[in-house]
């Protein structure tokens, strides 16, 4: 693990999106204390007024201040995202450990509803569910998940799949060991390291489908200050205040690059044939 | 006539663990016709040494010292003229026939690669060569196994084919890495007897490189033991067999379960990390003070046997 | 001890199709107390699969396998579960014979809570005690599996089998990815705990040199059925199936002075998809008859628990 860190060190472009998600997971969860304004607090004589001293990121059309906002959307979007990949990993793992290790009629089930599942494109998917289910942010964090764990169900089938043929796989059999302890003890640990790549990978996924929901109506509703949202009540604004879009939408993408960034560092740090290299 | 001759060769290269001083000081001597077997176990630089006569190791690698082949020192060719002696003059054939073919050509088109690339012979009649040459190695109906690729030959027939390969432009020294590891007994068998009828019916020399000694036994005219990174002995076949003098290569020959199998304390020192003086001595049942910090030299103690050991000094 | 009847394992070539693969076909022998049975053959033979089925990591096709008179085949999870700590298995790659995400302490510690051999106090004086029987450092119980050789892994392989004290042992291939001297360490260590612990052993090896210093039987496997059974000095002294001669006369003589017929066998080894009629030896058999074409050859005894199947030794 040491060794991970030391690889992860040595690659600029990781620390950065490393750098920078620790910083916005920072004033997400300091919001209610740095943030100027109450980010849904009205001031209707202030309203559209662009970047100045009272207001960084200027208001909105109802007056309040974008940048208070912007913060606390931060804190709306980690966090939900976070919820979102730790239920689709722990979903994942367990679909796959099982259908990976037990393998016959139960792997074959779970695998065609992971195919079902993958011939679509998540987010069409994810807005039927959160169509029928009804527009909120809960709604669509129960659509994310119910769609987006066959990736690690898929992942970890295949990571068990060969490992469970490995001689210490069977050297446990012989041994007496249990199907759960030899599931939990030796297969898992084993297979974790793809899926902490695709989970940071998806991090930025998960945050941009968040937000594209939310802008198409179906996620958060107004006042809560998700970026998405705020780039919806922006857009009749757009030529007149582009500020309203420019700074929900900047945040977006700066989340979904650091996640980006970090990620593909992991991937070339747990590389296995990198790894092979240092061992020897 | 000498063929081959290895001068003071040192090869070191550099990886993330440290510096690796896989070959050093060796001198060798290949004559026409004769094939030298170089001993040694994993990880003493054997197959390194194989590869530097070819200059075949990457870049950043640093090789001291001569490689002369009929005169001329190969560290000095350029590129261009290491080419054509590649495969022409010097061939290898590599210890694991189905990573060193293209799985994706035809085992005919492989072999025919270097007589068109060094004869200009035409497709055609290179493809005539090929069948002739495969015939030689004994694979059964060539005429239709030339349109064959290498997963669909067993590994006896590969290892037979990458032999055929080497033999294409009957090249005046072959240097064989393993050329048996991982065939079966019996397959061996076949391989073995193919390679010393090929060897002592022509005046091809070879470098076998290898860890078996019964295979050694069978194909060899002389014997250099390798204990990592330098050669400790060197001897006729029947001399080393009859009368090994360095440590090492008692234990070594000691610990064959044909031979008593009593092993030897401890394990190989990593090339990364060598001991002073004498490379054996941690291990050694005879190490005395000077063996610590002194590196003993070759000595002459017989006719044509060498020994690097100060038990002999 | 162990005992074998007309055991065989038969893998199917793919979903839908109807060939299947003889691996095993038609096995049987029996293991004594004590003893140690060599089974030899090439590669393919299916003499891996043997030693996985009579611990039951695969299930056969057909056949009996008894340990102590109980019929393993018919046992339930849970009662074969009982039972595998008895039979252990040591595998030809070390490096991946212990899960790499385990440091070797943790490997040889896990049998040990398993079953609760040692209470939780005594356990690190029973690991330590165990790494230096089979000869490791005791700065090794830290290290992880990739920061130690082939050798070393196959040593705490040991160590962890050891710790459960089991009857017998399979040992597949266990030196055949190792160096000349450390396989004979290996060997040395292997032949010592057998003492020590009074083991019985199946011994797998193409290497017949080291089954010759290893075992007290030998039983010699090709495409899936045995030729010859014998005691081992029987079976070197005096062979008597063709295929068991050829294999010892290819192995390499340490004596570059020496003068040998050998036998060197053409073709090679056919598909056991589909084995040649009669005896399956026939295509590559020096001495083969028309009767070799059409007819199985039956295993005879012939002396004193030498068997042979062959036409010729009618």
């Amino acid at each position: 693990m040491m060794s991970i860190v030391q690889q992860l060190k040595k690659d600029k472009i990781a620390m950065i999106g490393a750098v920078i998600i620790l910083f916005l997971a920072g004033i997400a969860i300091l919001a209610p204390h740095i943030t100027p304004y109450d980010p849904i607090e009205l001031d209707l004589e202030n309203r559209l007024s662009s970047s100045d001293v009272n207001h960084l990121m200027g208001t909105d059309n109802l007056g309040r201040d974008v940048l208070s906002r912007v913060i606390y959307g931060a804190r709306i979007s980690l966090s939900m995202a976070t919820v979102v990949v730790v239920i689709v990993m722990l979903l994942g793992i367990a679909m796959g450990t099982i259908a990976g290790y037990l393998g016959g009629i139960i792997d074959g089930t779970i695998m065609r509803v992971v195919d079902v599942l993958l011939a679509f494109p998540n987010i069409i998917l994810a807005l039927v569910i959160a169509g029928i289910l009804g527009p909120s942010l809960t709604n669509v964090m129960i659509a994310l998940s119910a769609i987006w764990w066959v990736g690690y169900a898929r992942i970890i089938r295949g990571s068990v799949l060969s490992v469970k043929e490995k001689e210490f796989v069977e050297a446990a059999r012989a041994m007496g060991c249990s199907d759960t302890h030899i599931a939990i003890r030796h297969i898992l640990p084993n297979v974790l390291s793809p899926v902490i790549v695709l989970a940071t990978l998806d991090m930025g996924h998960i945050i941009l489908s968040i937000a594209a929901l939310s802008f198409l109506g179906l996620g958060a509703q107004p006042p809560i200050p998700e970026w998405g949202t705020m780039l919806n009540e922006g857009r009749p604004f757009m030529e007149t205040a582009p500020h309203l879009m420019i700074f929900p939408g900047l945040m977006i993408m700066v989340v979904v690059l650091a996640f980006n960034f970090l990620g593909d560092g992991l991937r070339d740090a747990l590389d296995p044939r990198m790894k092979e290299v240092m061992m020897k | 006539m000498t063929l081959l001759s290895i001068q003071n060769l040192k090869v070191h290269f550099h990886t993330e663990d440290g510096a690796v001083r896989a070959v050093n000081d060796v001198d060798l001597v290949i004559e026409e016709g004769e094939t030298l077997g170089l001993i040694g176990e994993t990880g003493c630089g054997k197959t390194v040494l194989g590869l530097s006569i070819l200059r075949l190791l990457s870049e950043n690698t640093k090789v001291e010292g001569k490689i002369l082949y009929k005169g001329k020192d190969l560290l000095k060719l350029n590129e261009g003229e290491m080419r054509k002696i590649r495969g022409k003059e010097i061939a290898m054939i590599f210890q694991n026939p189905l990573t060193s073919m293209n799985p994706v050509l035809t085992i005919g088109t492989q072999i025919s690669e270097p007589f068109e690339l060094h004869q200009g012979l035409k497709k055609k009649d290179a493809i005539q060569k090929v069948i002739a040459i495969l015939k030689l190695v004994r694979i059964p109906s060539p005429s239709e196994r030339i349109n064959e690729y290498p997963h669909e030959f067993s590994g006896g027939m590969r290892q037979r084919a990458m032999i055929a390969m080497g033999l294409a432009c009957e090249p005046s020294l072959i240097l064989a890495d393993e050329p048996t590891k991982g065939l079966d007994v019996t397959i061996q068998a076949q391989v073995v007897d193919l390679m010393k009828e090929l060897t002592t019916n022509s005046k091809t020399s070879m470098l076998l490189i290898t860890h078996d000694l019964g295979v050694a036994a069978e194909l060899c005219d002389n014997i250099a033991v390798m204990y990592p990174g330098e050669i400790v002995e060197y001897a006729d076949i029947k001399e080393l067999f009859k009368n090994p003098k360095h440590p090492y290569t008692q234990g070594f020959l000691g610990s064959l379960p044909g031979r008593g199998l009593k092993p030897m304390n401890g394990m190989s020192p990593s090339l990364i990390d060598l001991p002073e003086g004498c490379k054996f001595h941690p291990r050694c049942p005879f190490a005395r003070e000077r063996c610590k910090n002194k590196r003993p030299e070759m000595v002459e103690i017989g006719k044509k046997h060498f020994v690097r050991c100060f038990l002999y000094d | 001890m162990i005992k074998v009847e007309n055991l065989k394992k038969y893998f199917s070539t793919g979903m839908f199709s109807k060939k299947y693969v003889r691996a095993v076909d038609g096995l049987s022998f029996a293991i004594e107390k004590g003893e140690t049975l060599g089974l030899v053959g090439e590669s393919g033979c299916g003499k891996t699969t043997v030693g996985r089925l009579i611990l039951r990591l695969i299930e056969p096709t057909e056949g009996k396998i008894f340990f102590k008179n109980t019929n393993i085949l018919e046992l339930n999870k849970k009662d074969l579960r009982k039972l595998r700590p008895k039979m252990q298995i040591i595998f030809q790659d070390p490096d991946s014979s212990l899960d790499p995400r385990m440091k070797i302490g943790e490997s040889i510690a896990e049998p040990l809570k398993l079953y609760n051999i040692v209470s939780k106090n005594g356990r690190e004086e029973k690991i330590s005690e165990l790494i230096e029987m089979v000869g490791l450092n005791p700065e090794h119980i830290n290290r992880y599996p990739h920061e130690l050789s082939g050798g070393q892994n196959q040593r705490a392989v040991i160590a962890r089998i050891l710790a459960i004290n089991p009857k017998f042992i399979v040992a597949d291939e266990p030196t055949s990815s190792l160096d000349v001297n450390v396989q004979a360490q290996m060997l040395f260590l292997l032949k010592k705990v057998r003492e020590k612990f009074g083991l019985t052993c199946l011994f797998i090896s193409h290497d017949l040199e080291v089954i010759k210093v290893m075992t007290d039987k030998i039983a010699v496997m090709y495409l899936g059925k045995l030729v010859e059974v014998g005691k081992t000095s029987d079976i070197f002294n005096g062979a008597v199936h063709p295929y068991t001669q050829a294999l010892l006369s290819a192995i390499p003589v340490l004596d570059p002075e020496a003068k040998r017929k050998r036998i060197v066998l053409g073709g090679e080894i056919p598909n056991p998809i589909n084995p040649p009629s009669g005896c399956s030896f026939h295509t590559r058999c020096p001495y083969r008859e028309r009767i070799c074409e059409i007819e199985e050859p039956m295993m005879i005894d012939i002396g004193d628990g030498h068997q042979v199947a062959c036409h010729l030794n009618r």
